[in-house]
């Protein structure tokens, strides 16, 4: 579950949130409804401690966010930012150096079940071998959506994932993330987000 | 035997010289004109008292006075990499000193000491010039560097987040930034090093020939030169990212925020 109590943040003079409150249970979808500059992005980087609230607390399966385990808790979220970018180098070359962090050293990397994913995600098997600079922002976004899915995260963030998709594979990721057992919390314009049943939060 | 002294005429034809590149700004409207005249005044007052002052320092040659020389040029070259940046003076001002002095008091007592083999190190005539030329080009290096590692943070601050989201820790996710600045700021001396002879003849090796130094001499003092330069630049480079990483971040592995703020310096 995670929980955001009372959140106030200011930029300078303007207010961005005032005793903001939300729970979000277990395996809930939910898509954060607000225009432009109210502060949607910033809510996903306070929950990630990327952004310091000028007070409230992010509560993540019972334990406040803090110094001593913001480690630990992002490492049950999954965190893909808009301008996703990869350093560069061959795709399977940076999915191995992931899992070459230290955090990441209990995950082993499969081939064959890597390969699996890239075909869940309508990727091309030689995207392994591309190098990220070829890439488009659609394979990023699903090479980040795959990366993510390996290091079996609980949580996903997703700011603004589908912007730069094709109107089909809109579709199809906005699908493919309803259909995971994980929890989603969302943060788009495109209207294939709108239509789904997701729980919407307006401010 | 020293070089030819230069007489008041002498010198009346060095600044004579200053009215050519002058007219060619006037001819093609190029408005620098004024900032020409006042650069070259700039070095001249500044060369002036510089010179005034070493005459003294090596006529006293005081080891105190000598090393509180070096901390006056290193604290005017972590205000350059200060300024340059734009960045947070209160938080960085000691780091940068600290990184500079070490770097410059280990590759100057190593030059002295095991190359030019003199027991006295901090002897003012071999000390100041030959840190001057240390410190000098290591502030270039040092300069791109922190301006690489600052700008990442001003443009690219998702792509780290994004790899702390990904599991890594903040020294893995600074690790390519490290190398980047490294390598930014190395690569224009390496090609310095790389062309030396062949496109320019050095200013210290000019000196020592016009010094009256055979040119055997000269060539061996600059290849030395040259390595210490690099080996200073390399260190110096080093600690000072190395002690940036240090202060910039907050315990949630976020650069302060206040770092870029004019009103915080």
């Amino acid at each position: 579950m995670i929980k955001l109590e009372n959140i106030n943040l200011r930029f300078g003079n303007k207010e961005i949130f005032s005793d903001f409150s939300l729970t979000i249970k277990n395996g809930e979808k939910i898509l954060l409804n607000a225009p432009s500059g109210k502060g949607k992005s910033s809510l996903l980087k306070i929950i990630m401690g990327f952004l310091k609230p000028d007070s409230g607390q992010v509560i993540i399966e019972d334990k406040v966010l803090s110094a001593q385990n913001v480690k630990e808790i992002r490492g049950k979220i999954a965190y893909l930012p808009q301008d996703i970018s990869f350093p560069k180098m061959k795709v399977e070359d940076f999915i191995q150096n992931v899992l070459a962090y230290e955090s990441n050293k209990n995950i082993s990397y499969n081939r064959d079940s890597v390969e699996g994913m890239l075909k869940d995600l309508i990727l091309p098997k030689d995207t392994l071998a591309q190098d990220t600079s070829s890439l488009s922002g659609g394979e990023k976004q699903r090479i980040g959506i795959l990366i993510m899915q390996l290091l079996n995260r609980e949580i996903f963030l997703l700011d603004e994932v589908t912007s730069a998709l094709n109107s089909e594979l809109k579709v199809f990721i906005t699908n493919y993330f309803l259909k995971m057992k994980q929890t989603i919390i969302v943060v788009s314009h495109d209207e294939v987000w709108q239509e789904k049943d997701l729980r919407k939060v307006v401010w | 035997m020293g070089a030819k002294d230069l007489n008041f005429y002498s010198m009346l034809f060095a600044y004579l010289l200053l009215l050519i590149p002058i007219g060619i700004l006037y001819i093609t409207k190029v408005k620098l004109i004024k900032e020409s005249i006042l650069s070259v005044l700039r070095m001249s007052i500044q060369l002036g008292l510089v010179g005034v002052y070493l005459k003294y320092i090596f006529e006293w040659d005081n080891i105190l006075l000598n090393i509180a020389w070096l901390f006056v040029m290193i604290i005017v070259s972590t205000f350059s990499i200060i300024n340059s940046n734009g960045v947070c003076k209160r938080l960085f001002f000691l780091p940068i000193v600290g990184a500079l002095a070490i770097s410059l008091f280990f590759n100057i007592a190593y030059f002295n000491f095991f190359i030019v083999k003199i027991s006295d190190i901090f002897n003012a005539k071999y000390l100041i010039p030959i840190s001057g030329m240390l410190l000098g080009n290591s502030l270039k290096g040092n300069i791109i560097a922190t301006n690489t590692f600052f700008d990442y943070f001003k443009n690219r601050e998702g792509e780290y987040f994004f790899t702390l989201s990904l599991g890594a820790s903040r020294e893995e996710a600074l690790k390519p930034i490290v190398k980047e600045s490294m390598k930014r700021a190395l690569r224009p001396t390496l090609a310095s090093i790389a062309t030396i002879g062949l496109v320019s003849l050095p200013g210290m090796m000019t000196g020592q020939i016009l010094g009256g130094s055979i040119p055997m001499t000269a060539i061996k003092y600059q290849i030395a030169i040259m390595i210490a330069i690099f080996s200073t630049m390399a260190i110096s480079i080093f600690l000072v990212i190395l002690f940036l990483k240090r202060v910039s971040f907050n315990k949630f592995d976020v650069m302060k925020k206040y770092i870029f703020i004019k009103g915080e310096n």
